[in-house]
């Protein structure tokens, strides 16, 4: 408690004040650029922080980072142009909304679940550092391969449609995952005689090809596919008392998740906004709703992605393993300014852990005061016609991509990726699963081989371990849960045909 | 066709150019930005380096240094266009001992960075460490030997990658001292920390800084170093040399920058001076030391000869060893 | 009819990820398999593989009837993969500021109602905009003019 304090009175002086808003600013502007985002400014700006206080330093780049990944969430939602695993989640449904005029409501939704996620990821933070750090430790191979098959088999029964085709979609992206180099062998895989499909298909590639492309091919010339849109008044922004009774404890639950998931350096945010999203489908009442505009379905993973980025942080910091190409260059700046990341860290330059902590829960509050005046702006690029509006969309995809690796054949490659989107959406084929098992694949693969390794071939050693053997059993207890109720719903559904 | 166009109004081009760039001498040069080509991602050890000196390497050059990632095909994305571009000095290639073992893990690869680069300067390096898991038993590198000679199963050891500094310079060691490890590969090097400090593998190889640091925090313990001498931070732990143990490969990482084939002579000792002058100013070092990396200046012949013995010995040891990487 | 041409759909759809199936085991087999301790590169696509061709079949055999709800659209479909492609080589060929504007006008051909005054003008506002900042603003390593015009840069 003492140290937070400490950090809040490093994170509240005139300067960290104003690198933070400076960054927050700076990361929204560039977040809603879809596929550039964070990457790009953080990298730019990291020589420039050679000048600042280290705390100062981290406090403007981490601004640069959460303002991206919230700014990413806007493009994901208005034009379904997801740049990261969790804004693909966010634009199932924040998506729909936008398109039945509610952009205001999800993104209003967004900033106050990100901000409610944020700061509970924050409070845990504060509790568990010791015990998430043990925790991170703790899990091994065996571990991880658990809990990722456990959110493969929960992404796949829950999709909407057929059990059957969502399963298809998850394992078409573990395949999709396999492409590139074997991370065991270095042999290359599926490469088809391109080198540049040796590290795989790029993530940003995937699902800028898979929503965003076979999007704008889809609604181009779809009759009254134009986004309506009412006058926008502040009224419209802030969701219906209804709908605040559906979002608020999906905000608590995506939290929890979030919180939880978030320390599993490499899967955390993504993996905690995809299961997220699917508790909310499985405990709803109506899980048909889901796609088409849910605002739990925008509220829960939102909040589970910002709490999993804060509590992401503890590896990061203490471990000194980043979770994305982002956090990467954080650590990157972290040593040229003479921090060493380890669980050190944490205790011994308590001001700094702990001022950036501050500061990222006073980055929030910066977000969510600095947005909800900016709803209007970004809900009012709706009122353009789409036929002015889709050459934009299809200008953001191909700068995106091209930017991530400056190179070409990933505009190439976001083509044939936006043609297999769309034949997927005319065969009704659900593109959230296959992004899942892309991500999840390859460490499914490399954690199941290295365990293997370790354990000298035997499979006994997965349910050896007593974590690895409890998910396990959560794994087992969900597939038994799946059968049973469909086995239910099968039954009622054929005594209601022999009624009718 | 296509390529035919492309590559010969390529050529018409890089000969346009380097015709200019030959008549100019290094005259103006530079006149424009220069691009410092990075074969790896943000965040990796190359980039942090990049960033460190571009600023400064920028001012003392006069123009400004942009810094350009080109991440793929463990680092022949950017080897191949550093490959194809003008030789006139604008591009400049970041490298680090992958472009060497690039080279001996892929003997049929047609890049030759012997033959597709020139060296412009050596920039620095940095020695590495064997750890062990800290509950581990040896306390000694002559324990470990034993230990890992008698392990069922063979010693485990992480890694950064297939083909990465970490996995080559454990096999390397493992080769001298006659043990058959098991290679545990991971994504990056501080995936592979963590698998050592929480005790999923035994040991593996890591930059001496960082090495230092997991033993200081209690979760591994430091046997021994490759550098030529001890290291004042950790009096200690002996270096290989003592304990006999002498490698044909150095054993460390290390930096220098590279330009097309067929750059002009003056461009190249123009790049040379600016990067020695770099490595020279008081705040860059304090950055390199923050980031682990030892300023270490050495002219071009120097560069290219370390290449090519690196190439050599790593071919060496890849075919002794039956490493694959393709 | 509707009822026939849904289930088309699947049957489609099931062919398809099944020979997608196909094309990974017949990828995997050439790669080394591998033991169960020392997997080698093919066992994890091998076995996801044949997973895949068995629940393309269990789709095959089910398949039945259900609404369709959206049909192939050739003209935005067209245009928009000629918008794409003329980026890919516009940005080498002639740089940032042209790609953007022919991609622009390509893409806009895709809406029956667009005239061609209008995408113009939307083209070029639209690159001047693009290079304004991706590339004074971002630094992104894409030149205005390159390849052919490289000498106005």
């Amino acid at each position: 408690m003492d140290a937070l304090i400490l950090g809040f009175e490093v994170a509240l002086t005139g300067t960290n004040l104003a690198y933070c808003f400076l960054g927050v600013l700076l990361g929204t502007a560039i977040g809603v650029l879809p596929g550039i985002g964070a990457l790009a400014a953080v990298s730019m700006l990291l020589p420039v922080t050679f000048y600042l206080h280290p705390t100062t330093a981290l406090i403007l780049l981490a601004g640069v980072y959460y303002g991206a990944e919230y700014g990413g969430s806007t493009a994901s939602i208005l034009l379904r142009l997801p740049g990261t695993p969790a804004s693909a989640i966010t634009c199932l449904d924040g998506y729909p909304m936008a398109k039945q005029g509610k952009a205001g409501v999800a993104l209003f939704t967004t900033s106050v679940g990100s901000f409610i996620g944020g700061s509970l990821g924050i409070i845990l933070m504060m509790v568990l550092t010791p015990a998430i750090m043990t925790m991170s430790l703790a899990f091994g191979p065996a571990e991880y391969f658990a809990i990722i098959l456990l959110g493969l088999v929960a992404a796949g029964t829950a999709t909407g449609g057929s059990v059957v085709k969502g399963l298809m979609m998850i394992v078409f992206g573990l395949l999709v995952g396999c492409i590139g180099t074997d991370l065991n062998t270095g042999v290359v895989r599926y490469d088809l005689g391109f080198y540049e499909l040796q590290d795989g298909i790029n993530m940003v590639v995937l699902a800028m090809g898979l929503f965003g492309v076979s999007e704008v091919i889809a609604s181009i010339d779809r009759p009254g596919g134009e986004i309506v849109q009412r006058r926008i008044s502040l009224r419209s922004m802030i969701p219906s008392r209804a709908e605040w009774r559906q979002a608020y404890p999906a905000i608590l639950r995506g939290s929890a998740i979030g919180a939880f998931f978030g320390p599993l350096p490499g899967t955390g945010p993504s993996l905690a906004s995809f299961m997220s999203y699917l508790v909310e489908k499985r405990i709803a009442r109506d899980p048909s709703r889901f796609g088409k505009g849910a605002i739990e379905g925008v509220a829960s993973p939102e909040a589970a992605n910002n709490a999993a980025v804060q509590t992401a942080f503890i590896p990061t910091l203490a471990l000194g393993i980043p979770g994305t190409a982002t956090t990467a260059i954080l650590l990157g700046a972290m040593m040229v300014h003479g921090i060493q990341p380890g669980p050190r860290l944490v205790t011994q330059n308590q001001d700094l852990f702990w001022g950036v902590i501050a500061s990222f829960w006073i980055g929030n509050l910066l977000l969510l005061i600095l947005n909800i005046p900016l709803i209007g702006i970004w809900v009012s690029i709706l009122k353009i016609p789409y036929r002015l509006l889709y050459p934009a969309i299809l200008i953001f995809i191909c700068v995106g991509v091209y930017s991530v690796n400056n190179n070409l054949f990933d505009v190439w490659m976001v083509l044939i990726v936006g043609l297999v989107g769309y034949g997927l959406r005319l065969l009704e084929f659900e593109p959230a699963p296959l992004l899942i098992g892309y991500i999840l694949g390859p460490l499914l693969e490399e954690n199941l081989r290295r365990g293997l390794l370790l354990f000298r071939g035997d499979y006994m050693g997965f349910v050896q371990r007593p974590i690895s053997a409890g998910i396990l059993l959560l794994l087992v207890l969900l597939i038994a849960y799946v059968a049973w109720s469909r086995y239910r719903a099968v039954r009622r559904g054929v005594s209601a045909a022999a009624a009718g | 066709m296509k390529f035919g166009l492309k590559s010969s109004l390529g050529l018409i081009a890089a000969l346009v150019l380097s015709g200019s760039a030959l008549a100019q001498g290094a005259g103006d040069f530079p006149n424009k930005p220069v691009t410092l080509v990075v074969a790896f991602s943000p965040g990796g050890s190359t980039d942090n380096l990049a960033r460190v000196i571009v600023d400064d390497f920028g001012q003392v050059l006069g123009q400004p240094v942009v810094v350009e990632n080109r991440p793929g095909a463990g680092g022949y994305v950017a080897w191949r266009s550093v490959q194809s571009a003008p030789p006139d000095g604008y591009t400049v290639l970041l490298a680090e001992n992958a472009v060497a073992l690039g080279k001996a893990l892929r003997p049929d690869e047609p890049l030759d960075p012997r033959k597709a680069f020139e060296a412009v300067a050596k920039i620095g390096t940095a020695p590495m460490a064997l750890i062990i898991n800290s509950k581990l038993e040896p306390k000694t590198f002559q324990e470990f030997v034993e230990f890992a000679k008698a392990k069922e199963g063979g010693v485990n050891f992480s890694s950064s990658g297939v083909g990465s500094v970490s996995h080559m310079t454990f096999d390397a060691l493992a080769d001298l001292i006659g043990v058959q490890p098991q290679h545990i590969p991971y994504r990056g090097g501080g995936e592979a920390n963590a698998a050592v400090v929480g005790g999923h593998v035994d040991a593996m190889m890591q930059s001496v800084g960082s090495a230092r640091k997991l033993s200081e925090e209690g979760g591994v313990r430091v046997l021994a170093v490759t550098s030529e001498e001890r290291n004042p931070t950790m009096p200690d732990v002996p270096t290989l040399k003592e304990l006999g143990v002498e490698p044909d490969v150095e054993l460390r990482f290390w930096w220098g920058i590279f330009v097309p084939a067929g750059t002009p002579a003056p461009i190249k000792e123009k790049l040379a001076a600016a990067m020695k002058e770099t490595l020279e100013r008081p705040a860059v070092r304090d950055r390199l030391a923050n980031i682990e990396v030892a300023p270490e200046f050495g002219p071009a012949e120097e560069m290219a000869a370390s290449l090519d013995s690196e190439i050599t010995n790593w071919s060496a040891l890849v075919e002794k060893r039956g490493i694959k990487a393709d | 009819m509707i009822e026939r041409q849904s289930r088309t759909k699947d049957l489609i759809g099931g062919g398809i990820l099944c020979a997608v199936g196909i094309f990974f085991v017949a990828g995997a087999i050439r790669l080394h398999l591998g033991t169960a301790q020392h997997m080698g590169p093919g066992y994890f696509p091998l076995v996801l593989g044949i997973i895949l061709v068995v629940l393309s079949a269990v789709l095959l055999l089910q398949a039945g009837p259900a609404q369709i709800s959206e049909r192939i659209a050739p003209r935005p479909l067209l245009a928009v993969c000629a918008g794409i492609a003329a980026f890919a080589l516009g940005l080498h060929w002639l740089g940032l500021i042209p790609a953007v504007f022919l991609t622009v006008v390509l893409a806009s051909l895709g809406d029956r109602s667009a005239r061609p005054a209008s995408a113009a003008l939307l083209g070029l506002a639209l690159a001047v905009g693009a290079w304004a900042v991706f590339r004074l603003g971002l630094h992104l390593p894409m030149p205005g003019f390159a390849g052919l015009l490289q000498w106005t840069r």
